[in-house]
């Protein structure tokens, strides 16, 4: 900046005069009114009025969702995270829909379905007369047309990862879709509800990732990144009984604050809230305006992983076991998370019905300092812990642990990640010696922890691998008997979770949303994601 | 002046293409991709490299400036992997809430803080004047996010006089708009008087020890004269300065407290765009914000030339 004084140069032609500055003030201010007056016809999220302003012109109904977290991507084909569950729930219809317990699906686009005796060949009568929002009538061929596309997404999607066991597919007329499985698994038929399956529209597959078009009972109307998300109810859905029960337009907006989504419920201004961490519960089960959504089981843990690839847990079993004896897992689940959820070694929660007692070690400092001298390890050689910063569990877990491995005289230092390097480089790029892995699955045992447990699977990152496993695993998806399937799992959790010790489970996680009462009868899935298909809007 | 402002403006074209490199090659060292933020944890390694590619991410630090250097010379200044709609879209859809945020605020600090210093630099042995210290100092201490949890906690859950959050423009919707307003801008209007207090306070202390002052009081000016006419434009001299710092932070978004309140801003357009690592819009808005802090700079340079006529552009 060059000035000069004035006062010697009075007739210096180029000085800034006021009459000129108050003109360019005026412009800039003039600019920035004009910008502001270019946003006023903005409305973002929350410009319902709040309880206690002046009443709603009588208008359509809407039920608003306040998201710990905006979507992620449209497309269902891609779709990764629970947060994209309502775009894919709402927007789209399966063959199949989950059912409560997420294990035995309800009828969708497929009205019927006929599974060979040999439990290789499932064949699918489609329901006539179901349009997609273009207009246009569902058939098989599309059916067919998702399973192609899907498949050619490959890795990028999950789809292909729960169809592991699928052969060939066909469409055998316009209302029937065959699938021929290259070997008998039972956990294959619950997967046809996953947000992967959902059925698109091939002749508007260009707008997917912008303007999904499907069949659900909802219309995809506008997504404003980062505020809300719009659908409006379809009316020529195929279940008007159903569709006459639920509100003509459904909001989604992130508001990633715990407490804004709370006050937001307790004010009125949004309808549901998601992720409500076990702090807020009992203020929530008190204000009679408002009911805690959970789930009767969860498909959700949260486990302390080792890394078999690297010193100093690679094939050092008993320097495992030792951390899973030290371990104080009552602190962590009342420390950290209010005693909400369960301390037990089986993966699977209490209320799975393939649960079963195992003999879990408790905690024992003798008995873990014991096996930490006869590991080999030196206590001394620094561990690096590295943990999450995205949940607010992440350090204060690794902090109770830290303290409970310095009591049997372990050296560990905690390195907190954010989110995005914590996946890039912890997970992915398995650059971890121990780590804190939160695994939310698929509620059928297999689902829940086979790609977990097995061989070079994405949730493995430790690199487990015990052939013994991997032949349970097979045999557990071949065997359609529950209690011989039980069986099995059990021995798995005896090999892996007892002996190999490749993880210690440290309490399961529920999963709790809240709502008001205008919400009736809505389930949360094992998964953590809500039943749309089997609620009631009362408001 | 109008060769100052255009050599300005040259400058800054300078300066905003050495900053897009510098925010080009942080965004791409510090670690976590989009890739990672697009597949989640169970996509194998084999994807994530494919995805890499098919995003460019694979290709050289500087292969993939230019190309972003040459769509910007076409207009496009980032797009969203996500939702696939520009940073000028987004920008353009977030600025009008942070101009009404900030024009609260600065209103809300304004209010305070000019009232409070003048009187506790006329008046330094005044209550309002140990008030004010006491105020300025308790403002700056506090943490934006305490504070707004607190309104938020006693105002909007247990009072209910306000909604939690939201927005909707106060053009549209007077009533509505500004009780969506009133919160957040209470929040950083505090943030702002609380310095602003200390820097009228002090400029005033230092003007009305001068020589001019005493010679207009000899002339006989009363009080009101003497501070609003002859003293306080010097004072605000300073006051200006940290002003200008304080504005182009208001206008480049304020996170924790867009964040606390919900407010669909420039701050959390771009929180949420770091997270994702949503390269496309953090590079358009961090540049965007570069840009409105140096308008700012100039407009507040060229305010020091109408509160001080010793000061002249050429």
């Amino acid at each position: 900046m060059t000035k000069s004084n004035p006062l010697f140069n009075p007739l210096n032609r180029t000085i800034l005069t006021r009459r000129q500055l108050l003109k360019a003030g005026a412009g800039s201010m003039s600019a920035l009114t004009l910008l502001s007056l270019a946003g006023c016809q903005t409305v973002a999220p929350g410009a319902a009025p709040a309880a206690g302003d002046a009443p709603a012109a009588a208008g359509p109904s809407k039920l608003t969702i306040g998201y710990d977290g905006d979507i992620i991507k449209l497309d269902p084909g891609i779709q990764q995270t629970g947060n994209d569950w309502p775009a894919a729930a709402l927007v789209y219809n399966r063959l199949v829909e989950y059912d409560n317990t997420m294990m035995d699906p309800v009828p969708s686009l497929a009205e019927s379905w006929a599974v060979s005796d040999d439990g290789l060949t499932y064949t699918f009568q489609l329901r006539q007369g179901v349009k997609f929002h273009s207009g246009r009538e569902i058939t098989a061929e599309d059916v067919a047309y998702t399973f192609t596309r899907n498949f050619e997404i490959g890795p990028k999607g999950r789809f292909a990862g729960y169809m592991l066991a699928v052969d060939t597919f066909e469409a055998t007329s316009p209302s029937e879709f065959v699938i021929h499985l290259k070997q008998v698994d039972v956990s294959f038929f619950p997967n046809l509800a996953v947000m992967a399956a959902s059925i698109v529209d091939k002749e508007t597959i260009e707008q997917v990732e912008t303007h999904p078009i499907g069949s659900g009972p909802y219309e995809f109307v506008e997504w404003i990144p980062g505020e809300r998300v719009v659908y409006r109810k379809f009316n020529d859905y195929w279940d008007q009984e159903k569709l006459a029960q639920w509100p003509d337009e459904i909001v989604t907006i992130p508001i990633p604050e715990v407490q804004t989504r709370v006050a937001n419920l307790q004010s009125g201004q949004v309808d549901i809230v998601t992720s409500i961490p076990p702090e807020f519960f009992d203020q929530i089960a008190s204000d009679p305006n408002l009911q805690l959504l959970g789930q009767e089981v969860t498909a959700s843990y949260l486990c302390l992983i080792f890394s078999n690839e690297r010193p100093p847990f690679q094939d050092n079993k008993l320097l495992r076991q030792a951390i899973a004896r030290a371990i104080d897992k009552e602190a962590i689940l009342q420390n950290v998370f209010f005693g909400s959820g369960e301390t037990q070694c089986n993966l699977l929660p209490s209320t799975h019905w393939a649960y079963s007692e195992l003999d879990c070690p408790a905690r024992d400092l003798d008995e873990a300092r014991r096996l930490l001298a006869e590991s080999g390890f030196d206590p001394a050689t620094k561990i690096t812990f590295r943990t999450f910063t995205g949940q607010e569990f992440g350090v204060p877990v690794a902090e109770i642990i830290q303290s409970n491995l310095t009591e049997i005289g372990m050296n560990v230092e905690i390195e907190p990640l954010e989110w995005a390097f914590y996946v890039e480089d912890a997970w992915v790029g398995r650059n971890f010696e121990m780590t804190l892995a939160w695994y939310t699955r698929e509620i059928d045992p297999d689902g829940l922890f086979s790609s977990v447990l097995r061989k070079e699977q994405g949730n493995n990152p430790m690199r487990y691998f015990n052939q013994q496993v991997e032949d349970l695993f097979d045999k557990g998806k071949a065997t359609a008997d529950p209690e011989a399937r039980k069986q099995i799992y059990e021995e798995i959790m005896d090999i892996a979770i007892l002996d190999d010790t490749p993880l210690v489970k440290l309490k399961t996680m529920e999963i709790k949303w809240a709502a008001n009462k205008k919400v009736e009868g809505l389930t949360i899935l094992p998964k953590g994601y809500p039943n749309f298909f089997d609620w009631k809007w009362v408001g | 002046m109008q060769q100052y402002i255009l050599r300005r403006l040259v400058q800054m074209v300078f300066v905003l293409l050495l900053f897009s490199m510098v925010v080009f090659a942080v965004l791409r060292l510090v670690p976590g991709d989009p890739v990672a933020a697009q597949l989640g944890l169970e996509a194998s390694q084999e994807a994530y490299a494919q995805l890499r590619q098919e995003m460019g991410l694979d290709k050289p630090i500087h292969v993939q400036y230019m190309v972003w250097l040459g769509e910007v010379s076409r207009g496009d200044f980032g797009t969203s992997w996500r939702s696939h709609q520009t940073a000028i879209s987004l920008i353009q859809r977030r600025f009008p809430a942070t101009i009404w945020l900030t024009l609260a605020s600065i209103a809300i600090g304004l209010l305070i803080s000019i009232p409070l210093g003048i009187v506790s630099g006329v008046r330094p042995r005044s209550v309002l004047a140990q008030f004010a210290t006491f105020f300025s100092l308790v403002g700056i201490a506090l943490p934006s996010f305490w504070l707004g949890l607190m309104l938020l906690l006693t105002l909007a859950v247990t009072l209910r006089w306000l909604p939690p959050s939201g927005y909707i423009s106060p053009l549209l919707d007077p009533v509505m708009g500004l009780k969506f307003l009133a919160m957040p801008a209470i929040t950083l209007g505090i943030g702002l008087a609380a310095p602003l207090t200390r820097f009228i306070r002090s400029g005033m202390l230092d003007v009305m020890n001068t020589d001019y002052i005493r010679t207009a009081r000899a002339k006989g000016l009363v009080d009101r004269l003497v501070i609003f006419r002859h003293a306080l434009k010097n004072a605000m001299l300073a006051v200006v300065t940290i002003f200008g710092v304080l504005l182009g932070n208001l206008l480049g978004g304020s996170i924790v407290t867009e964040s606390v309140f919900n407010w669909p801003g420039i701050g959390t357009l771009l929180l949420q765009a770091i997270q994702q690592r949503d390269y496309g819009i953090v590079q358009g808005v961090v540049l965007f914000i570069s840009l409105i802090f140096m308008v700012v700079n100039l407009l507040v340079d060229l305010t020091y030339a109408y509160l001080d006529p010793r000061i002249r552009y050429q």
